[in-house]
């Protein structure tokens, strides 16, 4: 019996037989079946070094792998963090700029009702933007042994609740720094962080990060955001998707329903997956038709009860707000709009280009992840593998659409009307032009890695946490 | 109507060794709800629908079945790395023939039935 109390459907068979296994499943449901190289699986000693060679080769525009997705690893670990439960945290999603010394490790957001998010002193413990010096006494900056790396990690990353840790930290333009402590209690984060209603001369803007589509949670807290802001009756949205790395397509198709409402998306697709040229009309792996995903107007069960209709804020146009963390699900939402001709604005940076997905699959203890399917929008198109970028952009590859080339801010609070991105979706919005990019701390992601040192790496985060993808190194300098 | 239900149950254990009754037979049916929503009721609905969908454990979605009468199962989560990630709950709906319970899952014809749950039409 497996982790979730289901019996193995298999029999226990050679290595070789395992590696047999491999070959047919690639040819049977690769995206790319064609172009992998055929090589005998008996002149191969482990399974995952010919689960390797089960991939093409083939390049993207811009020189990236066009497959850099292909992995595996053991099932026990894979079904633990499906079956994870609320982890111990302070509540501070954190970037590192520099993993290196001189380090620089900052706060990205707070989740609400959080240690990170409570007031001390009149005073939130930690915002949006604050530097991490010292963890229970260690010089996180500087810190260069692996005994002080072990301490570093161990209070950052709390092993369970009730663990307190003293923290000094400098917030972004403070001349001092603070010192604080916090306990560390068990917290599922939250889809959508917060929600704003954002008064301006030319009507009411709804403002929403949502940081992850992966929990089921993710459908309650998404329609409960949207039937705010209808309420509010807001004329234009911006979605910040700058840290959503994707998770549900169920629900990236019922926000984008909700953003474009019946008039433009019924009858439409909001995605089709596109398989290798074998399956035919079949979807190769479940055995079912390949049928296209409409945009769902209704509750599908995940949290809410299936079959309520949706609040839909029947807009002709959505501003995002994105970084290369934006993935999956979150271009999804991009593509699927642009599929039905809603204006869809991009401002901060390029998207980080997955338009592919698959279905894990266990075979001996071993879950394997390979390309499947290509998510295309209603016509037909799905090639954004070198991501979406805003027009200004001086990158050279990507896809195209209206916009603006922001960096992070990481001096404001998200959800400021000053912070950059939004403000300069909010400037968009008015005149179609773009903010010049202050120079500065807004540039911080500018911040050079150094070479030498013993790194401190953030762990990748777990099953209830933005999804991330093999494209994302652990170590995210400089990709925000 | 429990009698029933077991005698059904029985019978298929022997014939096909599932504990959930199946039937394709032309019954007629109609949307049915709970006549209280216990967790005796809810316990046997997933025991026939862990028969049913060959799993060892499944999770069922928000309802109130004494007021609606789909039934929604939850997939696995999606796994870490899963950023596209086409899961889907399934569904299933409570009917009666006016006797017994079953379920039948959306789009399908198979009847599945349910021991020791009382029902009504809807």
């Amino acid at each position: 019996m497996d982790l979730n109390n289901r019996p193995f459907p298999d029999r226990a068979g050679t290595a070789v037989e395992e590696r047999f296994w491999l070959r047919s499943w690639t040819r049977e449901t690769y995206l790319w079946n064609t172009e992998v190289a055929d090589q005998n699986p008996a002149n191969f000693t482990s399974r995952t070094a010919y689960f390797a060679v089960l991939k093409t080769n083939a390049v993207t525009p811009s020189g990236k792998e066009k497959d850099d997705f292909h992995f595996s690893e053991s099932t026990v670990a894979y079904q633990q963090r499906q079956n994870s439960a609320p982890r111990a945290t302070f509540g501070a999603d954190l970037i590192a700029l520099s993993t290196r010394p001189p380090r620089d490790y900052r706060v990205g957001y707070t989740e609400p009702q959080s240690p990170a998010a409570a007031i001390t002193g009149g005073q939130a413990n930690l915002v949006r933007g604050t530097r991490l010096l010292r963890v229970n006494g260690i010089d996180l900056v500087n810190a260069n042994s692996q005994s002080e790396i072990d301490q570093l990690n161990a209070g950052l990353f709390p092993a369970a609740a009730g663990i307190n840790t003293t923290f000094v930290v400098r917030d972004p333009g403070a001349s001092s720094d603070r010192t604080i402590t916090m306990t560390s209690i068990s917290l599922s984060p939250s889809p959508v962080n917060r929600t704003r209603i954002i008064n301006t001369p030319t009507g009411k803007v709804g403002y929403i990060l949502f940081n992850t589509f992966s929990p089921f949670e993710s459908e309650r807290a998404i329609v409960q955001a949207i039937t705010e802001l209808r309420i509010n009756s807001v004329t234009d949205l911006v979605l910040d998707l700058r840290y959503n790395g994707g998770g549900l397509l169920a629900v990236s198709s019922q926000l984008a329903y909700m953003i474009a409402g019946t008039n433009r998306a019924a009858g439409k697709s909001f995605s089709k997956l596109r398989f290798n040229q074998g399956a035919g009309s079949l979807n190769p792996v479940t055995g079912g038709a390949n049928n296209p995903t409409p945009f769902y107007s209704q509750t599908l069960g995940f949290t809410l009860t299936s079959g309520t209709d949706l609040p839909a804020l029947n807009l002709s146009r959505v501003f995002i707000l994105s970084t290369a963390d934006t993935c999956s699900a979150s271009e999804a939402v991009i593509n699927g709009l642009r599929g039905i001709d809603l204006e869809v604005n991009l401002i901060g940076s390029k998207t980080c280009g997955k338009p592919y997905g698959f279905y894990p699959q266990d075979n001996c203890g071993e879950t394997y992840y390979t390309i499947q399917f290509q998510t295309t929008n209603d016509k037909s198109f799905g090639d954004y593998a070198d991501g979406f970028l805003p027009n200004n952009s001086s990158t050279q590859f990507g896809v195209r659409m209206p916009g603006c080339e922001v960096a992070d801010d990481l001096t404001r609070e998200l959800g400021d009307p000053n912070e950059a991105l939004l403000a300069a979706a909010l400037q968009f919005r008015v005149n179609g032009t773009c903010p010049v990019q202050p120079a500065g701390e807004a540039a911080a992601k500018m911040v050079r890695q150094s070479v030498s040192g013993l790194p401190l790496e953030l762990p990748a985060r777990s099953l209830m946490e933005t999804n991330f993808d093999m494209t994302m190194p652990v170590d995210r300098s400089g990709t925000r | 109507m429990r009698s029933k239900s077991h005698r059904c149950a029985l019978m298929t254990a022997v014939v096909l060794g599932s504990a959930a009754c199946q039937t394709t037979a032309q019954v007629s049916v109609r949307a049915a709800l709970l006549l209280d929503d216990n967790q005796r009721a809810i316990k046997a609905i997933q025991s026939t629908l862990e028969a049913v969908l060959k799993q060892g454990r499944v999770s069922l979605g928000p309802s109130d079945l004494t007021r609606d009468s789909v039934i929604t199962v939850l997939p696995p989560p999606p796994g870490p790395y899963e950023g596209n990630s086409p899961a889907m709950p399934r569904y299933f709906e409570l009917v009666t023939d006016g006797k017994l319970c079953f379920l039948r899952e959306r789009g399908a014809r198979e009847l599945h039935a349910l021991a020791g749950v009382n029902c009504r039409a809807q």
